[in-house]
Parts: C-alpha cells; structure tokens; sequence
C-alpha cells in the first residue's frame, strides 16, 4: 500500500512539488510559534508561589496645599497619620473583606509590578556563592496573610506571618536564593550579607519561602523579603491599602460596591479614595504594558493565518487532483475498494507528502536553533542554550528541539488529515459507473 | 482583447466555483494582513490631522548620561528628558521653524466641589504645540503666549470632556478642575482620536502651570526629568540635517563645560519613522535591522498564500492544456498565451484583493483598541471607556488603495507565472494529446 502511494507521489512530483514548499515553509513557521507556545505554557504551568484571586489594591490620594479641597487643619504629621489610620480601619470593616494591610509597593514589592528592584545576597563564609534576587519590602505580616508567599516547609503563610522580621535584623528567602547562596544545605539560622536599602549588612534567614515567579510566563525568580521603611508623612506614595476579600466574591460587584459605597467614607481628613484594582488586573494592565499580551495575540493571528493557508493549500490541490483521477477511482472502485479504503489512500498520501516536507523542514529548524535566532527583548528565556543542572525541560535545548518539533508535527498532522479529507470523502463518494464514464 | 480575456475570465470563475471560491480567499488571506501592516503604518507615519506635519517634524524624547570620571561612577543612566534640557538645547534653535515641548500626566477632571471624578489624559503643552498641530477649536482658542509666561491656570479641553461634565460645549470661561486645582477654560477642540498618541488627550494646558515643571534634579547633570516629547517642526524636509547639526553643536557645547555627567541624544532627534520605534531611553532603535525585518514579514505573508495558489494554478492550467494546444497549433505565441493567462487570473487576484481589503478592515474595527500597539516592546495601557476610532481618511486613501494594487500584481506574478511558463513549455502534440488522458 504505502509502496503503491509513494509511486503514485513520485508521478505526480509535478503538482506535489508547490504544496511540498509550502508545507515545508509552514513546518519551520508553525515550528517557530510552536516553540514560543510551548516554553509560554510550560513556564504558566509553574506555580506562581504567590496567590492573588480576591486580592485588591486600594491607592489613596492626598488633597496638596494648592487643591480646592485641602483641609489645613489636617494638615499636621500627627493627624495625617490617625486618619491614614481611620482610612484603613473602615476598609478592614467593610463588607466581604478579610484582611486589609497598609502595604508598601515601591520597586516590585507587590506581585505583578512592573518595578523591580534587585539586590546582592552573599554568602558570608564563600563570597563567591553571590545571586541578584529581587527584593520585596514588607510592611507587615498581613503582607503574606494577602498574598500567601508560603513557607517551603509546611506551605503555611499564617505561621510566617507572625514572624516579625523588624526584630533580630532577619529576612525571609525563596528557595532558588537557598540553593545558590548555601547548595543543598538549609539556609535557615545562617547569615547572609544583603543589601535592603540600608547598606550592606549581616542579616539571619529566619524562613525559606516557595520559589516565585516575577510574571506569569518566566520562570521563577529569586527573591528575598526584607522590612520595608515605616510609612510617614513624607512617603505616604510608596505605600498602598492591599486587601483579601472571602472566597467567592465577585470582583466586578466588590469594585462596583467599594466606588459606590466608599468614595463618601473615605474622604477623611485630606485622604480621599483615588482608585481600587484587583490584582487580576493589575496583572493584566502589566502584561499589555509590557507587550505581552499583544505578542500572543499577533503569534495566534499568524498561527491561524498558516493553517488557513495549508487548509486551504491541501483541499485546493486534492480536489483538483481527484478530479483528474476519476477515473482511476472509478477503475479502483470497479475492482472492490470500498469508498473508506479510497478516503484512507488519499489521506494517507498528503500525510506522506508532509512527512517528507519535514525531514529539510527539521534541519532547517535545527539550524535557527543553533543559530540561537529566535531571541526575544523580553523577560521571557527563549535562547537555545541547555542551563546546566536547570530543573526546567525548556532549558534542554535538544529535549526542547524534539518536544516542540514533535508538537508541530502531530498538529498540523491533524490540520492536514482534516483538510485532505473534505475532497477524499468528496471523491470516494462517486459512483463507479460515473467515474468510469469519463475515461 | 483583453475584453475577450476578461470575458472568458469570468465564465471560468463560474464554471469553477469552489476552485474560484478558494482561490480567492487564498489571495483576499495574504492581501489582508499586509493590508493591516500598511494601515497601521499610515497611520503610525502619514500626515493626519491634526498631525499635519509629520514628514517635516523631527521628536526627541529621551536622553542617555554617561559618567565623565568613569573611575567614580561606573554606570550610565538614561530616562526622560528634563526642562533644563529642553530649554538649553532645543527651544532656542534657530533652523527650524518651531519647537513644542510636551509633558503628559492624567489625573481627575471635575467640577468644582463634583463627586463626579472622571480620569482624564493630560498634555502640558505651550503655544507653539497649536501652530505645529491642527486642532479644530469649536470654541474660543489657544492660551495666549502671555498666559503661558505667566504658568496661569488656563486650560483647553475636548469636546466629549466638556459634553460629560456641562452636558453643552459652551463653557468658555468657566471653571474646571484637573488634579483638583481650578483651571479656566479658554477653549474646546474637537476630541482626537487615541490612535493619534502626540495630540490625543481630554485636557491641554501650559506646561508652565504645573508645579515643579522646571525642577532640576542634582544627579545626572539636571538633564533627565519629566518630558514625554519634543516637537520641532523644520522649515523643509530637506532642512533635518541642518537641524541636527545646530542640536548636536549645542550638545557638544553642553559636554564640553559638562562636570559629572555627559548627554548622548542616541541618534535624536528623530525621523516620524524612526520614532515610532523607539522605545527605550538607554538604546535607540536599529532601523538597518527594523527594514529588512517588516520587508521580509511581508514577503512571507504574502509568499506562503501565493505558492498555494502556484499549486492550484498548475493543476487548472493541466486541465487547460488541450485549450492551449489549440490556441498554439492556431498560432499563438507562448508571450501571448502567458499574457492571456496572468489578465485572467488578475481578475481572481482583484476579486481576492477586494475582498482582502473589506477583511483588513474588518480586523482593523475588531482589533481597533490594541492593533496598534502591536509589535511594541513597551504599550500604555487604554484607560476604561476610551473610545478608539478610525477615521475614513485613514483607512480610504490613495496611498492605502495604490498598495492593495500592487500588492494583487504581486501576488498575480508570484502565483502565475511559474506555473503558465512551465505548463506552455510542452510541444503543441503533447498538450493536444493530454486532453484525452
């Protein structure tokens, strides 16, 4: 069977060469997208290490001196701070709320923030052992009550936040700065050298928390959780309300409630409600910003542009090319195949056909992979290097090459039995006697 | 003839429905999408008002300042660019006709003591911002040169702006407040569209009523800070070389009397091409890499639908070839026959680039609130409840019409050709005898 197809190939080599090209063409071009779906998936499938379903961000902003509606009698340090105070207090007792925290947000302290700032951790007996993480400044234990960076031991956030990291000088690392900084050994008790803002300083790991990704689609990223500064007059803007509401709220009904309900309220003293976001859409506001979600879309338009194009390609040619061969069918027919048998010959040829398209399609994908050309301006890792010891399968290059290319392969496989078998089926369906008429 | 051609044409197409069918969505798929790719250039580039005088406007916004004693500090740092900046080596040019700077903020438009707090998009602009763009006031006018000296409170804002907020367009005179500080209306304009980034805003006012417009910061040499934009608008294109000469003088001026930090422009002041991709502020936009890049996009979109239609081309021309064999055993030369061949199949291809454009334009109205912001590394985010249109002039023109044409003749030639050539190389025996195959 498969012997009789590749003759009947090879005859008709004239008309396969065109949707030959384009099948090889499209091979390297959905292998392409291919690759950049398959490290953005695997990278998403990672856990966050951080959960931000029916968390909040509440900014407040300040009537100034030369406003219409500046109070000067609030004006004074002291009360400033009381009705920062009172500002928070009724978000905590507004309804459907759990926890609410004055939080501090300077430089990607809060999940999804386009800011980051990162910092050296050194080990103290082996300098060399140094990693950058990013820092996270955090103002209160409520911080990991609402965003639930959780200890890598127990996975709890209640127990690590009681710990109190103003006192004894400590901080709280993730995993991948533990595995750095000190190999296999815990971290937690020891020293490390840091720099948290205050200088370069000895401080004690007190807890090792799950590993953290920075945005959805990279892997995770270092990180260290350090006190942030105390809020006061002067740097009220490095500051925010972030919240946790109980499970099951609706985000459009709580943010349309809170405008509704709390603008009055939160007019107290020269504080007044500037605006409330969940963190969904904090997430979502970064990735546009960063041109991400517009990097998916444009690959998903040019995906369906390609297998249109095949589509369209293999109905085309089939369909012209069975029309020729009515007569062969009819002939085939006449001698007791059965319309299943001719559907299955002709799918089966444009399987061949694309199965041969890809053997120079794979080499000419191995040599973008070499050339290491499909690099991206973003955080995400797209560079064909294999990292050494990475626990991470995008990060082996020749595992990476045969997975995405395995991929492409079964998927516009499905694209073409389909496509071939609107004219196989169109074809089969012809009776002998009219098929053979036309010889 | 060519009458004939189109005749017979015609009646092929509907002989042949579903070859017709396929060949023109085919064609209509590979015309559409660089159909957007050249909407959205146009309007990324071409002259649209009120951004009349693009092809004669050079934009610098950003500067990068590297340390003079690299021993002491052993970084660089970029950003913005700051008002000191600006007023030392861009607003006192002599070549060009004009220079604009542009500050940009949004913040609360309301009425005095309203509840009713709407987000607005804000540009702190100055006087010569209404003479290089083409707003079309439908009441009052600009601030006058003396209200920008003097940083008073003066505003203009777009007519849905005043329509929200005084239901009527008629409030010349009275008080709005931005940021909640009151300003005084001066004039209304007609509201821009989002697409047009250098004059889409709901509010203008003199930069000089900002607080703290001209601070300068100690670090960097006081060159980087808050602005987003400078215009200048030179006599003639033909005048950017001489403009960049005065601007790189002034900037070889400034780091000769420079004490800590030196100012490197990255190749600014810009061309509207090359400032549609810039992004970053510490590395400016490699156009030798750019070009090729969007020249080898197109090629592709529109090479992977044409080698399709190469393939269906060559099976219908087999099924042609008796009709060919006659023509020639008659006398026709093969120049004659290819041509014959390519005008028939133009119809397709017109068929397919009309179709291609009404799709292209369909993408554009679906995609309207981000397509734009496609291929950009960095993209504002669209405030809620921003409208975002296209305007007929954008999407109907000469410029976008004479692409589609020639995009069709390409797309003709790439999938014909090969094809007819190679099907009319046969003997006239050969064609005559395939017919009764």
């Amino acid at each position: 069977m498969i012997r009789h197809i590749l003759k009947q190939l090879w005859a008709q080599r004239k008309y396969n060469t065109w949707i030959f090209i384009e099948l090889l063409l499209v091979f390297v071009l959905v292998w392409v997208l291919a690759d950049y779906a398959f490290i953005s998936i695997h990278n998403r499938s990672i856990p966050r290490g951080f959960n931000t379903s029916n968390a909040y961000m509440v900014r407040y902003g300040i009537y100034g001196s030369e406003t219409s509606r500046y109070n000067p009698v609030e004006d004074d340090s002291i009360k400033t701070m009381q009705n920062l105070d009172l500002f928070l207090q009724k978000i905590k007792f507004y309804k459907n709320v759990q926890t609410a925290a004055l939080t501090c947000t300077s430089w990607g302290s809060t999940p999804f923030s386009g800011g980051n700032n990162q910092s050296a951790v050194i080990n103290p007996e082996d300098t060399t052992k140094v990693i950058y993480p990013q820092l996270k400044n955090v103002f209160s234990g409520d911080y990991f009550r609402i965003f639930r960076y959780a200890s890598s031991k127990d996975n709890s956030w209640e127990r690590i936040a009681n710990i109190d990291l103003r006192q004894n000088q400590t901080l709280f690392i993730t995993k991948q700065v533990e595995r750095a900084v000190f190999g296999n050994q815990s971290a937690i008790g020891k020293k490390v050298y840091a720099d948290i803002g205050e200088g370069k300083r000895e401080y004690i790991v007190a807890e090792v928390l799950n590993d953290q990704k920075r945005f959805d689609y990279i892997l995770p990223y270092g990180a260290i959780f350090g006190p942030s500064e105390l809020p006061n007059p002067n740097n009220l803007e490095e500051f925010a309300i972030c919240l946790r509401t109980q499970p099951g709220v609706s985000e459009r009904q709580f943010i349309a409630d809170f405008r509704k309900e709390m603008t009055k309220p939160l007019q107290i003293g020269n504080f007044y409600l500037k605006e409330i976001q969940s963190f969904q859409s904090i997430k979502e506001s970064t990735d546009y910003m960063f041109g991400i979600t517009n990097e998916i879309r444009l690959r998903t338009i040019l995906l369906i542009f390609f297998l249109f194009n095949i589509a369209l390609g293999i109905i085309g040619t089939f369909w012209f090319r069975n029309q020729t061969r009515r007569g062969e069918i009819g002939l085939r027919m006449a001698m007791g195949s059965t319309s299943n048998k001719i559907e299955h010959q002709f799918i089966t040829e444009a399987l061949l056909l694309f199965t041969f398209a890809v053997i120079p399609a794979i080499l000419i994908n191995l040599a973008i992979a070499k050339a290491d050309v499909i690099k991206l301006n973003m955080d995400i890792i797209m560079s064909y290097k294999t990292v050494k010891g990475s626990p991470y399968i995008t990060q082996n290059a020749p595992l990476r090459f045969l997975i995405t290319n395995g991929i492409t392969y079964i998927f516009l496989s499905i694209v073409i039995i389909l496509s071939a078998w609107i004219p196989a089926n169109h074809a089969s369906k012809v009776h002998p006697v009219d098929a053979l008429h036309d010889e | 003839m060519i009458k004939q051609y189109f005749k017979q044409a015609w009646q092929l197409l509907k002989q042949n429905k579903l070859f017709s069918a396929i060949y023109i969505i085919g064609t209509a798929l590979g015309i559409s999408m660089v159909m957007v790719m050249a909407i959205i250039n146009y309007v990324k580039t071409a002259d649209i008002s009120p951004e009349i005088n693009r092809s004669r406007m050079l934009y610098a916004k950003s500067g990068a300042m590297a340390p003079v004693d690299t021993v002491r500090f052993k970084y660089t740092n970029s950003g913005s660019l700051s008002y000191k900046a600006a007023k030392e080596l861009f607003i006192p040019l002599k070549t060009p006709e004009r220079v604009s700077v542009m500050m940009e903020n949004d913040d609360f438009a309301s009425l005095p003591t309203s509840e009713n707090l709407l987000k607005v998009k804000n540009k702190g602009v100055d006087t010569d911002y209404w003479k290089i763009f083409q707003f079309k006031f439908v009441k009052g006018k600009p601030f006058s040169d003396a209200d920008f000296a003097s940083g008073l409170k003066v505003a203009v804002i777009c007519e849905s702006l005043a329509r929200k907020l005084f239901n009527s367009t008629d409030v010349v005179g009275q008080t709005i407040e931005y940021g909640f500080k009151p300003y005084r209306i001066v004039g209304v304009v007609k509201d821009v569209t989002y697409v047009l980034s250098d004059t889409y805003a709901q509010l203008w006012m003199p930069y000089t009523s900002i607080d703290g417009y001209d601070y300068i910061w100690d670090d960097r040499g006081g060159m980087l800070g808050d602005i987003s934009k400078i215009f200048i608008l030179a006599r003639h294109a033909s005048d950017f070389d001489a403009v960049r000469n005065e601007i790189n003088n002034r900037v070889k001026t400034f780091n000769a009397q420079a004490k800590d930090w030196k100012l490197d422009l990255l190749g600014q002041p810009d061309t509207r091409k090359v400032d549609v991709n810039r992004f970053w502020s510490n590395v400016g936009p490699d156009m030798k890499k750019i070009k090729p890049q969007n020249i080898l996009v197109v090629l592709l979109l529109l090479l992977v639908p044409a080698i399709n239609l190469s393939g269906m081309n060559s099976t219908r021309m087999e099924s042609r070839l008796g009709e060919m064999g006659v023509r020639k055993s008659f006398g026709a030369s093969r120049s004659k026959l290819v041509n014959q061949v390519l005008i028939e199949n133009l119809l397709l291809t017109g068929l397919g680039g009309l179709a291609g454009l009404i799709l292209s334009y369909l993408i554009i109205f679906f995609t309207r609130t981000w397509i734009m912001d496609l291929g950009k590394s960095f993209a504002e985010v669209i405030q809620e409840g921003t409208s975002v249109s296209f305007s007929m002039s954008m999407l109907f023109n000469v410029r976008i019409f004479l692409l589609v044409l020639l995009a069709c003749l390409a797309m003709n030639i790439l999938s014909a050709l090969v094809p007819v050539y190679r099907s009319l190389r046969k003997s006239i025996t050969d064609s005559l005898h395939i017919k009764y195959n």
